[in-house]
């Protein structure tokens, strides 16, 4: 938590509110887009994208803008911890459907990032491929880390993992709405060699 | 013979486990620098080639989470000249080894004097179910006696070398 108070260098971050009241989507990508570039760059030669406000074919430039807010969320929230990051991301509907028969919400997923990089503290997740077709996004991931701290009750076995996997997203205007996920967090577990037998 | 409903009573469940006779074992592994180890009935052989085989530890045990960080451990089968040995690993004492006569197995496991076999065995998997943890492990070092197997049948210690043959 203490990481998410003194994250200071984003004034413009979006945080939910903003998106419930139905913010334009052009506001949000600029937004993004901001904190990304943080102060290092400026902004001024950055062609904005906008978002293509009729039914059927995305313009191009709106692709390019959901692969870089996926990218930018994802580096923030797996790779800093700024787990609020998705919030620029993910619809407050948000709903990610895996290996768990119920899908589960934006908190879940929060907690699973932060709990995950407890127990791995020097997780690293590299995005391989992002390939955007229409309302649709293809992620595929890898991701390395140490088990240093208990998991999921696991106590710690000092050992490092290498896994990978795929995330299918479909968009809903400028947020995702909903993900199908080939991951959930024992998948680092049974890695380790570490297999979970039937919960009652 | 008691009928069992879906779920058993506990009791019964006790006198089920208690029909059911098992030698006795010590299952050890280095904690780092510090040598630990338990005594565990719930050992079996799952298969002789590749030698495989598996124990179950409960969560509670003070050697339980150093065998998550352990790469391997060694089961002790305990001889019938080993009660004192058993008495010290069914309890729940720092020291265990202070008083004990043990060396070191070729991958580092604690190998207990006197027992009847020895194995070291590096840990495969680890299957978590409910509040033991069920470790599968493969056999990379194996020595056994002719010192007559410790038998455990119901809170009771037996001696495996004499055994009344059923024909």
């Amino acid at each position: 938590m203490s990481e998410q108070a003194g994250f200071t260098f984003d004034p413009g971050k979006p945080v939910p509110v903003h998106l419930e009241t139905g913010e334009d989507a052009a506001t949000g990508d600029a937004r993004v887009e901001d904190a990304t570039d943080g102060g290092a760059r400026s902004p001024a030669p950055v062609p904005r994208p906008r978002p293509f406000d009729g039914e059927g074919e995305e313009m191009p430039n709106t692709a390019d803008a959901r692969r870089e807010r996926i990218e930018t969320a994802w580096v923030r929230a797996w790779g800093k911890g700024d787990v609020d990051a998705l919030d620029g991301l993910l619809s407050p509907a948000y709903l990610r459907h895996g290996t768990d028969p119920h899908p589960q919400g934006p908190d879940v997923l929060k907690a699973a990032i932060v709990s995950t990089r407890a127990a791995f503290p020097d997780l690293t997740t590299v995005i391989d491929d992002i390939v955007i077709e229409g309302d649709r996004a293809a992620i595929r991931w890898h991701s390395s880390g140490t088990h240093e701290n208990a998991f999921l009750g696991v106590p710690p076995t000092k050992r490092r993992v290498d896994i990978g996997g795929a995330t299918f997203a479909r968009f809903d205007g400028d947020l995702i709405a909903e993900e199908h996920v080939t991951w959930d967090p024992r998948a680092l577990l049974v890695a380790l060699g570490i297999i979970s037998l039937g919960q009652d | 013979m008691t009928a069992l409903a879906s779920t058993p009573d506990l009791d019964v469940m006790k006198r089920v486990n208690r029909q059911f006779v098992t030698g006795v074992t010590v299952v050890t592994a280095m904690d780092g620098d510090t040598p630990r180890g338990l005594a565990v009935n719930a050992f079996s052989s799952i298969s002789l080639d590749p030698p495989t085989v598996m124990v179950c530890v409960q969560h509670t045990s003070s050697t339980h989470d150093c065998l998550f960080r352990a790469d391997h451990l060694a089961i002790n089968i305990l001889s019938t000249g080993q009660l004192d040995v058993v008495g010290t690993f069914a309890a729940k004492s720092a020291g265990k080894f202070a008083d004990l006569d043990w060396e070191s197995g070729p991958f580092g496991s604690p190998l207990i004097a006197r027992s009847s076999a020895q194995m070291e065995v590096r840990i495969r998997e680890r299957l978590r179910a409910s509040t033991h943890t069920v470790f599968v492990c493969r056999v990379v070092h194996a020595a056994v006696t002719e010192l007559p197997p410790m038998v455990y049948s119901a809170g009771s210690f037996f001696d495996g070398g004499a055994l009344t043959s059923l024909g």
